[in-house]
């Protein structure tokens, strides 16, 4: 969707365009923690597998949970449209990621057919598009968010989280808030089209983080550090500044005879 | 007016180095680099722009310098381009491409970074690894009063010289019984929430800033049908002094105000010496309960002269001794030009049209002084005065009467003639009376008087050259010019 209407530069990939450099690998001194930190974390960050594009939009409320809705309810107790979200999505992927600043958190994976996004104010918003040719036929079911704050759990993790603001690093989103005393940056990206990962950073934790797993997707749930059981992973303290959760994106069910 | 002179506005202005300040401390936090606050930080890659002749579609622009400038496209994508110095689009690139649901506007921060705003959320982008694209963009302000029951964006970014960046909101009804308002807001680095500086009872589309501080506000007021309104106030001062505190989150990891204090020094502030914004501010105090000026309509803009078109947009032209505001109308194709005067503490003007572009233009911005680009759906476009066209360039007050300046000598046999010309008073009551005047043409053949009875406060004088073309035989570009007195001088 935004793919075909995203114009593209002149020479954006030709080689008469001085090529961005690389994100800097030298002449940092000992002392400078910061970027040393910054350099060996950002390490996961290479180019993903799959070509991603990030746009911000206005989507059709979809939340069903209460938990969710709460915070997008308007005066009078209905919902209303979701402002500002953010789309990640593939030209090779059937879904869309769909991450709402409010809550802090991935509201849900939807097939691209299901997201109602709405015009913005610059221009005339993509509709959203029906699934490409190279997509795999079969659509991933929405992965929709429910509950409560997947940190909420966390030793911490108090009050609202509050959004700080986002990174968008070789073609990789990483969403940065803070939730209590938790700070958090959450990238993500897709694998392939059915693989979704999500790579956690939380600023010095001093205890373990508990991370509550979509209803019903814990098995399809692996992660680089931590156990699941009933639903819940919990990652130590040791490894919880950087640990990153894979959710395989199920086939499509099959509807039930009538 | 006083006109200052043309300055580099990415890093001249006190807002941008406390902007910088308020980053530092929570890229600290998310272990993002500093926007090279460090003085080992490598220098910043030149990106070199391929030259193109196809042109990208602009929804917003600010000027970054005389031929270089970041703009909006269509689907919310934040670009760079370059210009000749004719301004004749060399060449373009992306800046991000991450799309924003953002409205028509953009606005410059420190550090090659860029201000833009949806509805929900006052945005900066940052190209924190120097490699030429925006890569870390934060949520500058999400909360103002009465966000949570729906009040949003509707016009805006702009910086000011104080430090501030302002934005519009949508009309709300803050206190029980009391109409909804619109307001402009500012925020500075530091707040938590925008104060609000300015309200109004009609909802605020778009806003342009003087280099000396004359806000000018469009107002929206659709059940109106003869013209639209625009408002020009003097930006007030800050009402609290600025702090550098952030907000949220506290903790370890966010430096202490002192620690800040220490990056302002690295950013370029001098030990102990305070800027003139911060002595401003040290010495002022807090005003208990200022009343809160009010953005009302200073002039209308007829919509005969916009051939019906509502303006979208506008921005502020300086040129030698004034600065004159621009207003595009992109469904008529027309720039309509004001200048602004300011008698006592009122504002008033004259109203003409500036020139009629090729293509609706959807944004503005002065790229020096005196030159305007526009953008729109089909690239970028020079905001020339057309001076190949015939078209009243001037109109003002005389003791005596109006006077108008032609771009080119009159037809002295037609513009001396009373009849070759109708002038009207308009109230404040919409009542319209004819004024008689006697046509008087000066030695240049460019200036004509139309003498007149000295014309009552609070009136709208309205002219139509019915007849009047040039000495070559050349038709006017628009007949029809206003000139607004809310006092006399």
């Amino acid at each position: 969707m935004e793919g075909q209407t995203q114009e593209t530069a002149p020479g954006a990939s030709g080689s008469q365009t001085t090529p961005p450099p690389a994100v800097p690998t030298a002449e940092v001194t000992s002392s400078d923690t910061v970027e040393q930190d910054f350099l060996k974390i950002d390490s996961f960050l290479t180019d993903p597998p799959l070509p991603l594009s990030l746009s911000r939009k206005t989507c059709e409320n979809f939340l069903t949970d209460k938990d969710l809705l709460q915070a997008h309810l308007d005066t009078g107790g209905s919902p209303r449209p979701l402002p500002g979200i953010f789309v990640i999505e593939s030209p090779s992927a059937a879904c869309q990621i769909i991450w709402d600043p409010q809550t802090c958190r991935m509201l849900g994976v939807l097939s691209k057919s299901e997201a109602r996004m709405t015009t913005s104010p610059v221009g005339k918003a993509p509709a959203a598009a029906a699934p490409s040719a190279a997509a795999p036929s079969a659509t991933p079911p929405p992965l929709t968010a429910s509950g409560p704050h997947p940190l909420r759990r966390s030793t911490g993790a108090y009050g609202d989280p509050v959004y700080f603001g986002f990174r968008w690093l070789h073609g990789r989103p990483g969403f940065l808030y803070t939730i209590g005393s938790l700070i958090v940056e959450e990238w993500i990206w897709l694998e392939d089209p059915t693989l979704l990962r999500q790579h956690f950073r939380i600023r010095s934790p001093e205890s373990d983080v508990i991370v509550l797993l979509p209803t019903g997707w814990s098995d399809e749930v692996t992660a680089t550090a931590g156990t699941i059981k009933e639903g819940v992973l919990t990652v130590p303290a040791a490894n919880a500044a950087e640990f990153a959760i894979t959710t395989r994106l199920k086939p499509a069910p099959v509807p039930p005879a009538p | 007016m006083k006109v200052f002179p043309r300055t580099s506005s990415l890093v001249e202005l006190p807002m941008l180095q406390r902007t910088s300040l308020l980053l530092g401390c929570w890229f600290s936090a998310f272990l993002i680099p500093p926007v090279r606050s460090q003085p080992s930080a490598p220098p910043r890659e030149f990106v070199q722009i391929t030259a193109s002749e196809t042109a990208p579609s602009v929804a917003a622009l600010a000027a970054y310098d005389d031929s270089t400038a970041m703009f909006l496209n269509a689907s919310g994508q934040i670009g760079v381009a370059k210009f000749s110095p004719g301004l004749s689009l060399i060449g373009w690139q992306h800046y991000s491409k991450a799309s924003f649901d953002a409205l028509p506007g953009l606005s410059l921060g420190p550090e090659f970074s860029v201000m833009l705003a949806s509805a929900g959320e006052l945005t900066q982008g940052f190209d924190t690894d120097t490699d030429g694209q925006l890569d870390t963009f934060q949520a500058l302000v999400r909360d103002w009063p009465g966000a949570k029951e729906g009040v949003t964006i509707t016009a805006g970014p702009l910086a000011d010289s104080r430090g501030r960046v302002l934005f519009a909101l949508s009309p709300a009804t803050m206190e029980q019984g009391a109409p909804p308002q619109a307001a402009i807001v500012a925020w500075t680095p530091g707040q938590k929430e925008p104060e609000t500086i300015m309200s109004s009872n009609l909802p605020v589309t778009a806003i342009a800033l003087s280099q000396d501080g004359l806000l000018a506000a469009l107002l929206s007021f659709p059940d109106y049908k003869d013209g639209f309104f625009l408002s020009l106030t003097e930006l007030p001062p800050p009402l609290t002094p600025p702090s550098t505190t952030p907000s949220a989150p506290t903790g370890e990891n966010v430096p202490s105000p002192s620690s800040a204090a220490t990056d302002g020094e690295k950013a370029g502030h001098e030990p102990g010496k305070k800027t003139n914004e911060e002595a401003t501010s040290a010495k002022a105090s807090p005003p208990a309960s200022p009343p809160l000026p009010m953005t009302l309509p200073s002039l209308l803009i007829p919509s005969e002269m916009t051939k019906g078109a509502a303006p979208r947009h506008l921005t502020f032209v300086h040129e030698v001794n004034e600065a004159k505001l621009l207003l595009s109308c992109p469904e008529s194709q027309m720039i309509i030009e004001v200048a602004p005067e300011k008698v006592g503490e009122l504002w008033q003007g004259s109203i003409l049209v500036h020139t009629i572009t090729p293509e609706p233009i959807l944004a503005m911005s002065e790229m020096k002084p005196g030159k305007v680009l526009g953008g729109g759906a089909k690239g970028f476009f020079p905001i020339d005065e057309n001076i190949a066209s015939y078209r009243i360039r001037s109109i003002r007050r005389a003791t005596d009467g109006l006077v108008l300046g032609f771009t080119e000598p009159v037809d002295r046999s037609f513009a001396i003639l009373p009849e070759s010309y109708a002038v009207e008073a308009v109230s404040l009551t919409g009542a319209a009376s004819p004024v008689v005047i006697e046509p008087v043409i000066e030695y240049d053949g460019r200036t004509v008087i139309l003498k007149m009875p000295p014309p009552s406060s609070e009136t709208v004088l309205r002219v139509l050259c019915r007849n009047v073309p040039s000495a070559t035989g050349a038709k006017l570009l628009s007949s029809a010019c206003s000139y607004t007195i809310h006092q006399d001088k």
